[in-house]
């Protein structure tokens, strides 16, 4: 007894997980259910929902080991997020008032949106179509927005302070971020993110591909450039999270918070919800453009309709991957200190921005001499 | 209730102002900092104290001696013995018994004196890179500073406030056993500052929040009075210990580091010599502990005549300096107490002058302020019966003015 | 504990299990406020219970107070209150903020804590040890939570 009361969260889990295959399986043939089973439970709302919690414990609790200490509960992010909801909503006198209301709710809704592109099973997120990582490149601008007019609207000098740092943020890493999530998409051929995920080029398949006998060893030169950008693209990333050393927008210790000092109860529910989902959301459009996403090479796009095992095999490695993405954002905040907004803007400018340059230039170099089989 | 600060002046030179305390997380103590920003520019900074003014040196007339000594403790947490140490030393210099102190107590207060600023720098270095956001050096140096800490436990008995001193020597003794048992651990704790050294100042992201930043020149740290290792990373030499030895200083062999930059690396580096230095004296001082066990204290009468007392010591902060007056009664007739920080703050507030706004924890951080032992004083104006807080630019220009004609800092 | 009642029980589960703390000095002399400090390092970790040390008394649950509260901090440690989002616990750690300790009769101090705000946990011990803070956290919680189910037992 005592076992499954000290395990509740992770046996829940469990029975939820079972509970979804079954209902999956129930409703394998029917066109009228299935769908909405995808967007609401698997891997929609609940699973992003989840991953998001989870892998904010994740980051906490390694965060916590690296230090020495034993960091928080498996349970932790869940009873953080319940007890927001449940604190007094306080609206202090002379924030603007439909911005400060609404930002929260809209970045909730913006986080959810990324993280429906991210390929998770199959190939395909739950919207895809053409063009579509340009899309969610606009969409994290998006954020970015948000996070200056929510720091621009609670009418606090802190606040105000980190809204014009997140902006100044926003705009150094953006081009970054943008370019090194565009040099395999070079390499695919596609602006597509499932079909940059099935590519025999990305970093994980190329010596994957290798060792099967698709490529020549030739090929094996884009893993330079490759490694390159995905170093650039985890650099980004830190910054769009607002982690150190990248996170001088939300300085707990100099800026009191930035632009999140006045949220209370709900709206910081929604603030920090919408941050964890954008870490798992990132993290999956980075496994999917960079590491092939849930496929392990062209392996995932031969599953069938019944193929249990073939799907398990599939979201186990995209957990893996996206665990080992959140785990080099962690590695980044706990063996650094935080850096001072001109000191971002200058690594992202003068650094990081020609690093991406030359990344994709060796690329398109490469696709010129050596070509794409 | 009303507020006694005067409001936030008009921004004349910045475009708007941040206040900074007295609840802030930077530091933890009441202070408040009214900064007038340009951009990221610091234009101006305003000082408010008075936030932790509590009135000890008023309660310090209204106890007898013996039992000043714990209130002298209470002055601040942190440096809790060097404050007890300097009114002992005071009260002992006032009842004509300094030279009688045996030469074990004398030993055993260098030895409390070394651990307290050993915890002390370490707590100021982890805090450090909390304030940079270095959150992973700030667990691991307070991990070991609880080595420190057990040591000080073992010995007296406490973590904090140890309660060593007492007037006419020390109130407990440090066995043979104990001793066997300390010094293992101090070696051990060499080595992980060793390390911290090294981590410290091979981490690029940390020193670049650093260097050339907020610099105190060797004039400038001359012209504001600055005492401790601030001044001494400034190039300074002015370590009590050396220049004025107290008890057992002066047969015990160490160095006083100077770093000539003056800028915030310059007084981490200062202090993270310091430590070990200190671990060394520790070490040094147990190992040559003399005198018989026991012989610890003289016998001191309850009343001490007519008589004053003044006794500098350099507490970790710096120069701390305490005051006694007797009047033939069991109380003191008057305390005074001039603490490090205090001495420190008007070069804070000019180095303040001309940062950047992520600055701001570094740089007040740099100077240690330790404000439990700087608020002594709160300024009444007369006429109103209000207490009127003292600005940085009164604080300045009074330091200037003191300067030049040799009067008092404090005169209206 | 009045706060709790009238929340179901994975409410209160949820308040119990995450307190957010805040740190304030109302005058303290630092012994109390570096033990606070020492309690979120390797060895004690507060963490293991959901505790989070946040700068702004908008995101705290629980407000550690050190020290007798000074007068010039008296309007300030009102106002920090004020703005914490209801349900708050205020904890006074330290025999200072318990009782004035040392400080009782000086002319500057509000004498103890609880003549400026309502206390609901006493720590004291000068300074208390890092356990004890833990332990006086804890206790709090077991209050809290019990003090919830008295009350819904009272209104079946
Ligand atoms: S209880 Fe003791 S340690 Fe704590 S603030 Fe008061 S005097 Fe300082």
């Amino acid at each position: 007894m005592s076992f499954i009361k000290n395990n509740i969260y992770p046996i829940f889990l469990i029975a939820t997980g079972i509970f979804i295959a079954a209902l999956f399986l129930a409703f394998q043939g029917s066109e009228a259910i299935l769908p909405w089973l995808k967007y609401f439970l698997f891997p929609g709302v609940l699973f992003v929902l989840l991953m998001g919690l989870f892998y904010n414990w994740f980051d906490r609790k390694m965060f916590a080991r690296m230090q020495n200490r034993i960091g928080p509960r498996f349970i932790q992010p869940v009873y953080d997020m319940l007890k927001l909801l449940a604190k007094e909503d306080i609206t202090p006198d002379g924030v603007d008032k439909p911005e400060f209301d609404w930002i929260p709710g809209i970045q909730v809704i913006l986080a959810f949106l990324v993280a429906f592109f991210v390929p998770v099973y199959a190939t395909f997120g739950l919207i895809s179509f053409e063009g579509d990582l340009i899309f969610v490149m606009f969409l994290l601008a998006l954020v970015g927005g948000s996070v200056f007019l929510m720091g621009w609207a609670t009418n606090n000098p802190y606040g105000l302070l980190g809204a014009s740092r997140a902006a100044v943020a926003e705009f150094s890493f953006e081009i970054p971020l943008g370019l090194s999530l565009a040099g395999p998409a070079i390499l695919a051929g596609s602006m597509r993110i499932s079909e940059i995920s099935v590519s025999k080029f990305s970093l994980l398949n190329l010596p994957v591909n290798f060792f099967a006998g698709q490529v020549t060893i030739i090929h094996l030169v884009y893993l330079i450039p490759l490694i390159i950008l995905f170093a650039v693209s985890i650099l980004a990333a830190t910054a769009l999270l607002e982690k150190v050393p990248f996170d001088p927008a939300h300085a707990e210790v100099e800026i009191v918070g930035g632009w999140t000092v006045e949220l209370t109860g709900k709206k910081l529910f929604f603030t920090q919800l919408a941050n964890f989902i954008m870490e798992f959301a990132l993290a999956g459009i980075i496994a999917a453009v960079f590491l092939g996403g849930p496929g392990i090479n062209d392996f995932n796009v031969n599953i069938g309709n019944w193929d249990v095992l073939g799907y398990l095999a599939s979201i186990l490695s995209f957990l893996i991957k996206t665990t080992v993405i959140v785990f080099l954002i962690t590695l980044m905040r706990t063996l650094h200190s935080r850096i001072r907004i001109d000191q971002l803007v200058q690594y992202f400018w003068k650094y990081y921005l020609p690093i991406s340059l030359i990344g994709v230039f060796l690329i398109l170099v490469f696709m010129g001499t050596i070509g794409v089989v | 209730m009303t507020e006694y600060a005067p409001p936030i002046p008009e921004t004349p030179e910045g475009d708007y102002s941040i206040s900074i305390g007295p609840q802030h997380p930077t530091h933890k103590e009441p202070i408040r900092f009214i900064f007038q920003v340009k951009g990221e520019t610091i234009e101006h900074v305003d000082l408010r104290i008075g936030f932790n003014h509590r009135g000890i040196e008023k309660a310090f007339e209204q106890r007898t001696w013996n039992q000043n000594l714990y209130l002298a403790a209470r002055l601040c947490g942190i440096c809790s013995a060097a404050h007890q140490f300097a009114y002992a030393q005071a009260a002992e210099r006032c009842a004509k018994i300094y030279d009688e102190i045996p030469e074990r107590a004398q030993y055993i207060r260098v030895i409390i004196q070394e651990l307290e600023r050993i915890q002390s720098h370490m707590l100021w270095y982890g805090v450090l890179a909390h304030d940079t956001g270095f959150d992973t050096m700030f667990h691991l140096t307070w991990r070991d500073r609880e080595i420190v800490n057990d040591i000080l436990e073992i010995i007296s008995g406490n973590r904090v406030n140890y309660a060593m001193w007492t007037i006419g020597g020390v109130r407990r003794d440090i066995s043979r056993d104990q001793i066997t048992n300390i010094i293992p651990k101090l070696k051990d704790l060499r080595k992980k500052c060793d390390y911290h050294r090294d981590v410290m100042m091979s981490e690029r992201s940390f020193i670049a929040r650093q260097e050339n930043v907020a610099i105190l020149s060797t004039e400038d740290a001359k012209r504001f009075c600055a005492v401790g290792p601030t001044a001494r990373a400034s190039n300074v030499n002015c370590d009590v210990r050396k220049i004025d030895p107290y008890c057992a200083y002066n047969k015990i062999d160490f160095d006083v580091p100077l770093w000539d930059q003056g800028d915030i690396f310059g007084g981490l580096s200062l202090r993270l010599d310091e430590t070990l230095i200190s671990i060394d004296m520790a070490i040094q001082a147990l190992e040559n502990l003399p005198g018989n066990p026991g012989d610890i204290k003289i016998r001191v009468p309850r009343k001490i005549d007519p008589n004053e007392g003044i006794q500098r010591v350099e507490a970790p902060r710096g120069e701390d300096i305490h005051f006694v007056r007797s009047n033939g009664s069991e109380k003191p007739d008057r305390h005074k107490i001039r603490a490090p920080t205090f001495a420190n703050l008007p070069s804070l507030v000019h180095r303040l002058k001309g940062c950047q706004v992520a600055d701001i924890p570094p740089v007040i951080r740099v100077i240690d302020p330790c404000i439990g032992c700087c608020e002594r004083t709160t300024f009444v104006d007369i006429k109103t019966g209000k207490s009127i807080d003292l600005s940085g630019e009164h604080l300045i220009s009074r330091t200037n003015r003191a300067h030049r004609l040799g009067t008092r800092v404090l005169e209206f | 504990m009045a706060k709790l009642i009238n929340k179901t029980k994975l409410v209160v589960d949820a308040l119990t299990n995450s307190p957010f703390v805040g740190h304030l000095n109302c005058g303290s002399c630092n012994g109390c406020d570096i033990e606070i400090v020492a309690a979120l390092t390797p060895r004690f970790d507060i963490e293991r219970f959901g505790a989070v040390l946040q700068g702004t008394p908008r995101h705290c649950d629980v407000l550690l107070c050190t020290g007798p509260g000074t007068r010039q901090m008296e309007p300030r440690i009102r106002r920090l209150f004020e703005q914490m989002p209801e349900p708050k616990f205020i904890v006074a750690v330290g025999s200072c903020a318990s009782t004035g300790h040392i400080y009782q009769e000086t002319y500057s101090t509000c004498g103890k804590l609880d003549n400026i705000l309502p206390v609901t946990a006493y720590i004291p011990g000068c300074p208390p040890r890092p356990e004890a803070i833990i332990d006086g956290v804890v206790k709090l919680i077991t209050l809290a939570r019990q003090g919830a189910k008295a009350t819904e037992e009272e209104e079946d």
